[in-house]
């Protein structure tokens, strides 16, 4: 089958300097007296894995074991200092919904700019526009600025803008938990559609059970190396007892 | 990349060169042919008394150019309608007339140069000893002109005594005077640049055809290039960089009652405070004063906004860039898109300001976008020193503060040029800002081109900074993240 992701050898380093030195008065002065150490600090310790074509595939580990960093490096979004990763076909992130959001624009200025920032084509949010506005029930506040919202409404209207589209790869990090209950469950189901339509799923949350309902696969990550990668029930099993 | 977008968006800028070369070429007109050129001349702080028959006038001159065309009078006239003839004649080293001039002196002007042509051009080699003798005919006390001369020279607000050699003081019946006369001797320099025009364009176009089938080639072998990224952002990401320039236009005067005729009120408010404080409080002898301010201001505040907005995009995007993948140059782009769209919108007043004004519209003024694209190259690759500057360390956009501050002080924007010394010139005309806003008044208020010298510097500054910001910028991208 198919390779969609390939996570080859990645490590991500973050060098964090004794200080965070932002201005050059005190570079130069760290600089000079020869104290510009760094803090080398591992996210990601040589991780490799891959994820075939229509698997869903889970990521669980405790916090900060890297599970964000890993899906960052992924998205693009760092480069890994070593290794490399190779995403076969269009990817969209749901790393955090709603990002690019303008609070002083309205509900439909944001959609097409949230679209844009997610990738979309100008003709295909035109097309998806009404279903987009249905499935987030904004109705009449659609043309009202997005400071007039609640924050349930923008989440429900990032959640819908996001998952509009039926993408090759799918990444999601727990942002299933929008809304009032009645929400969660339509956004629950609306998961499920994409993730069943043979779409590439890779699936960050902290509730096993949802891990051992949606994926087929489980990566453990813990302090940054891969303790454990196979069939979902049985890492869940040993990641609950661990 | 979507090869075929691509391939329409590439023909599409084939054709707007080819339209543009044109018209440049047909705007441009006698500029690309030849430079008119004047010797030097003093302020005209004295006179020579009436200029009557009898007397004769020498002056010593220096060739100006290899075409002598014609000569200059700064005269007074006493306020009254004078008859008679001045015969002027010009002769070389040896002695040898070689050109003569009858001019009529109901023709001077008071108080200003007169242009006196010669019948044919005179050909000379320039840097020659010339000697002007004048005479006149039918001229006495009570109907005759005087001809001002100097020994002072004006640098802005003060005039400076000058020490004149003594074969450069004027003569009357062989008597040396105390100055030099205010005759200006006006030549040509022929150039070859309108001959090679087209030789030129279809040079640096066949290049650019070259170097783009070569990218387009590795392109689609999957390496990247500039070609790739250009065609790329334009297919791909149009949609999003139109998006972000329109945030960021709709969010600026979201809030404000009079919204984006902000746009066109702030240069021309600016304006007016500077007009009165300038106009009034300093002596200020510019011609057409409110256009060249206006147009000062308007060529660097856009500089000013832009690179400024530019400088902040990557940290101010930063929970943007922390979330989503896109490439990084999208922030900056899209902020300089955003002030163009505002500099458009401010060049509406100066449009009005010439119409008040009575300033004269020109082909001329089409040469206007050559300049805006270089100006949009250095700003964009400023922004992006900037921004890359900026990620890493927060002072710069207080050093910023006061470096643009400095700027706007060493462009001529409100002061005309010539308070700068003459031995700082040559440094101060490196300001590329300089040459884009002189460029720009030369088209504006003068209605002609500028010289082909100063295309040249205003691409070579362009292309320089810009390739120097998208290599800073490109080095540094992916480690922007890490800092925010």
């Amino acid at each position: 089958m198919e390779t969609m992701i390939e996570v080859k050898d990645v490590s991500m380093c973050f060098r964090m300097a004794n200080d965070r030195i932002s201005s050059i008065k005190e570079y130069a002065i760290a600089k000079l007296r020869g104290k510009l150490q760094y803090n080398e600090f591992e996210a990601l310790k040589h991780v490799s894995f891959d994820v075939k074509r229509g698997e869903v595939v889970g990521l669980i580990g405790h916090n900060g074991a890297g599970k964000s960093t890993m899906l960052k490096v992924i998205s693009g979004i760092l480069k890994p200092t070593e290794g490399s990763v190779h995403v076969a076909g269009n990817v969209a992130p749901m790393l955090e919904l709603g990002s690019g959001f303008d609070f002083d624009m309205t509900g439909r200025e944001n959609i097409f700019l949230n679209g844009a920032i997610l990738g979309y084509s100008k003709r295909f949010l035109e097309s998806k526009f009404d279903e987009i506005v249905e499935f987030s029930e904004i109705g009449r506040f659609i043309d009202m600025p997005l400071r007039n919202y609640s924050s349930g409404m923008v989440a429900r209207l990032a959640f819908s803008v996001a998952t509009v589209i039926v993408p090759e790869v799918l990444i999601v990090d727990e942002v299933l938990s929008v809304g009032d209950a009645a929400f969660q469950e339509k956004s629950l189901a609306r998961m499920m559609e994409l993730m069943s339509g043979g779409t590439t799923v890779l699936f960050v949350s902290h509730s096993l059970d949802q891990i051992r309902r949606l994926c087929s696969r489980v990566v453990w990550l813990e302090h940054g190396t891969v303790m454990r990668i196979g069939p979902s029930d049985e890492v869940c099993d040993a990641y609950a007892n661990s | 990349m979507d090869f075929r977008k691509a391939k329409k968006f590439l023909a599409v800028l084939a054709a707007i060169y080819w339209i543009f070369a044109a018209l440049t070429f047909f705007a441009a007109g006698d500029q690309f042919r030849y430079t008119v050129v004047g010797t030097d001349t003093l302020s005209a702080n004295l006179t020579i008394g009436e200029f009557v028959d009898g007397m004769t006038v020498t002056q010593r001159m220096i060739a100006p150019a290899d075409e002598v065309t014609g000569l200059s009078f700064f005269a007074a006239t006493m306020g009254r309608t004078n008859t008679g003839i001045m015969h002027a004649s010009v002769s070389d080293a040896a002695g040898q007339v070689i050109a003569n001039h009858d001019i009529d002196i109901s023709q001077m002007e008071e108080g200003e140069y007169t242009r006196f042509l010669f019948d044919a051009p005179v050909y000379v080699r320039k840097g020659d000893v010339l000697t002007l003798t004048l005479t006149t005919t039918g001229c006495t006390y009570g109907n005759a002109v005087t001809i001002y001369c100097g020994n002072t020279v004006m640098t802005g607000r003060f005039d400076i005594a000058q020490s004149i050699a003594p074969e450069d003081l004027y003569t009357v019946n062989g008597m040396p005077g105390v100055g030099k006369l205010c005759v200006r001797m006006d030549g040509v320099r022929r150039l070859t640049f309108y001959r090679d025009y087209w030789f030129i364009m279809g040079g640096v176009f066949a290049a650019a055809v070259l170097l783009s089938c070569y990218w387009w080639k590795r392109g689609k072998e999957g390496h990247n290039n500039p070609l790739v990224m250009v065609c790329t952002m334009v297919t791909r990401y149009g949609f999003l960089i139109r998006q972000l320039v329109s945030r960021d236009f709709k969010t600026k005067y979201k809030r404000s009652v009079l919204g984006m005729a902000w746009s066109f009120l702030n240069p021309l408010l600016t304006m007016s405070v500077q007009y009165v404080v300038f106009s009034t409080l300093f002596k200020s002898d510019i011609p057409n004063y409110p256009v060249y301010l206006l147009s000062g201001i308007v060529f660097f505040n856009f500089f000013n906004e832009a690179v400024g907005m530019c400088m902040t995009s990557i940290t101010s995007n930063a929970s943007l860039i922390k979330k989503v993948y896109m490439p990084k140059y999208i922030y900056p782009v899209s902020r300089i898109l955003s002030s163009l769209v505002n500099f458009v919108l401010a060049i509406i007043p100066l449009f009005i300001v010439m119409i008040v004004t009575g300033t004269r519209f020109t082909p001329a003024l089409l040469l206007l976008v050559f300049d805006i694209m270089c100006l949009l190259g250095f700003v964009l690759g400023m922004g992006l020193l900037l921004t890359t500057c900026m990620t890493f360390f927060q002072d710069t956009q207080f050093l910023w503060g006061v470096v643009s501050m400095m700027w706007m002080y060493l462009t001529p924007i409100f002061y005309p040029e010539k308070i700068i010394p003459v031995k700082f010139l040559t440094l101060y005309h490196m300001n590329p800002m300089y040459q884009y806003i002189t460029f720009a008044r030369i088209c504006i208020i003068d209605g002609v081109s500028p010289e082909p010298m100063a295309y040249l510097w205003c691409i070579i500054s362009s292309l320089v900074v810009l390739t120097l910001g998208i290599l800073v910028f490109k080095r540094n991208q992916d480690k922007f993240v890490l800092y925010l």
